[in-house]
């Protein structure tokens, strides 16, 4: 489906964000979904770069715009900087499970660098249901993190860490987590493999009966069940041990039931 | 020329019919990159399908292959999947009931370990209603025992063809071969002779991309299949030799991206193409192409996919 380009923003040389206009993509948007966005923009049709490359939600607005952030680390990323106000892109979606939205709890939204996308829908999401919405996020120097004012409306606190220091506080998020005071009912976390596994890891540290949702990534081939392209390597309360389509019963899985470990 | 504005009568230009089979377009979603069709069901109306080839299915439910099993190339999708399926009971009881629902052929991909593999799928899947024709796969690429060692040989192809032929009386059953050989020609013409009742091409070539920074191949496979527009032009020049090899009907594919490229394919000689990893880039792309290659024979005052079949071959 078609969707227009209204706004896109460049954050610094690292992060840009855009905003886009598709009544039917933002209809079926929710915290956590993603979207296929292809390299062929205004219908022109190269065929390099190919396959579409998948995209958190990070927010709808008036139900017929959503909001999208990228880190440029590749082709298409490089290629989504000269998108300009009013061009057409091709998309697909909302894809994939969503955030559970719980009520009246205490909750932490953990999130590394660009996974701090579907912490803005959720966290506001969250907010609206009357839970209480900490966001830890971290990143690897004051680049990585993105200015305030997007993420406005969507915590009551905000605590930030970098590896070096440049803003918040100096190192892992996950030591932002541990040195918290608050007793937390759920946590939610999207970013970084290495980081999701870290954060599972430190939360069970602190009480494994906590709910921890995470938000895997996955190179995706088709974005819709079709290629097997993106296995997720889970284990369920029964030990039974099964892989699992990042794009179809992913992205948001529970955190207890993946296999770190198998994942490169 | 009377009645040629009654709209009762208004010829659909792009019906075409092989081994029996009416296709009301010639566009087939190809092998591995529909899934069982029913993940495309939110997205589009499976009845404007000409046919679906339905993910390889073998004996009994298998896992495929470890993680990282797909990365883009230039132009192309490299993929080691494994031949990953729910075997043919899960599929039969699970998949086709709903697939039946629609009105557009299935065409059931299906491989074995070994002959007798082949042979017990194989008899299943004739005798299974709701299935239209069978495809048979002798050319994965991307596990040991996945049916490439059948398409080692023109002498390995035929046994297995013929024995399979033995098994498959009541439906149409297509070859789908390898481009990984030297001389494609020679297993067109054995698989012939051995009596398939059509054959597909190509499968994906064998590739590989390297991990400059780890230093490994990217593939937990090591190497994998490589589709898309990367592939079109050998795809092309299989297809434009099969049409002077054989007879029976040909089943084009190989980067299908528009209408214009299975245009290029009857042109060369096919009858039907496959439309693949393109479904992966957008859901809607068999059917894009469909509507684009009318657009072409409309253009080109073609009334039938035979008006222009194998017109490019001299």
């Amino acid at each position: 489906m078609k969707a227009k380009v209204i706004k896109n923003i460049r954050v610094n040389d690292k992060y840009g964000y855009m905003i886009i206009e598709s009544k039917e993509l933002s209809s079926s948007s929710e915290a956590g979904k993603f979207f296929m966005l292809s390299p062929r923009i205004n219908n022109i049709t190269n065929s390099d770069p190919l396959i579409n490359r998948a995209f958190a939600i990070a927010d709808v607005f008036h139900n017929d715009t959503i909001l999208f952030i990228y880190q440029i680390v590749g082709r298409v990323t490089t290629i989504l900087t000269t998108v300009k106000e009013g061009d057409e892109l091709n998309v697909v979606g909302a894809l994939g499970t969503k955030f559970t939205i719980c009520e009246s709890k205490n909750v932490a939204l953990v999130a590394g660098g660009v996974g701090i996308a579907p912490m803005i829908i959720l966290g506001k999401k969250l907010r609206s249901q009357g839970n209480k919405v900490t966001l830890f996020y971290g990143g690897g120097s004051s680049k990585d993190i993105l200015p305030l004012d997007i993420l406005s409306g969507s915590y009551d606190n905000i605590e930030i860490s970098t590896d070096d220091g440049s803003v918040g506080c100096k190192g892992l998020v996950t030591k932002l987590l541990l040195a918290s005071n608050e007793k937390f009912d759920h946590i939610y976390t999207c970013g970084s493999t290495g980081m999701l596994s870290a954060v599972v890891k430190t939360v069970l540290s602190i009480d494994d009966g906590i709910d921890i949702e995470v938000s895997m990534e996955a190179k995706m081939g088709c974005g819709i069940g079709a290629c097997l392209g993106c296995l997720i390597p889970t284990i369920d309360k029964n030990g039974t041990i099964a892989n699992r389509r990042c794009c179809v019963e992913g992205p948001i899985f529970d955190g207890k039931t993946i296999l770190f470990e198998r994942l490169v | 020329m009377a009645n040629s504005n009654n709209s009762n009568n208004v010829k659909n230009i792009l019906e075409k019919v092989i081994c029996g089979i009416k296709f009301k377009n010639p566009i087939i979603t190809a092998s591995g990159t529909f899934g069982y069709g029913l993940e495309f069901i939110r997205f589009i109306d499976l009845n404007l399908l000409g046919g679906i080839a339905i993910k390889g299915i073998s004996l009994e439910p298998v896992e495929g292959n470890p993680m990282p099993r797909i990365v883009e190339t230039s132009s192309g999708l490299l993929n080691a999947i494994g031949l990953q399926n729910v075997g043919v009971k899960a599929f039969v009881a699970e998949k086709l009931p709903i697939l039946k629902s629609f009105d557009t052929n299935i065409i059931v991909n299906f491989w074995g370990k070994s002959i007798d593999e082949y042979l017990k799928v194989a008899e299943i899947l004739d005798n299974t209603d709701g299935v239209d024709m069978l495809e048979m796969n002798i050319s994965c690429p991307n596990i040991k025992d996945g049916g490439i060692s059948f398409s080692s040989s023109p002498l390995a192809t035929s046994e297995i063809v013929s024995k399979v032929r033995k098994v498959v009386r009541n439906k149409p059953l297509i070859v789908k071969l390898s481009p990984n050989v030297t001389d494609i020609k020679e297993y067109l013409k054995v698989v012939e002779v051995e009596g398939a009742d059509s054959v597909s091409l190509i499968n994906t070539l064998i590739g590989m991309a390297i991990d400059i920074h780890n230093f490994k191949p990217v593939l937990a496979n090591k190497t994998g299949g490589l589709s898309g527009p990367a592939i079109k032009p050998i795809a092309l020049r299989m297809v434009y030799e099969a049409f002077s090899t054989v007879k029976i009907p040909i089943i084009g594919m190989g980067g299908i991206m528009t209408g214009n490229d299975a245009a290029e394919f009857i042109l060369a000689g096919a009858d039907i193409v496959q439309v693949g990893t393109a479904n992966f880039t957008d859901p809607s792309a068999g059917i894009n192409i469909s509507n684009e290659l009318k657009e072409y024979m409309e253009s080109k005052l073609f009334n039938s996919i035979d008006d222009f079949r194998g017109k490019a071959v001299i």
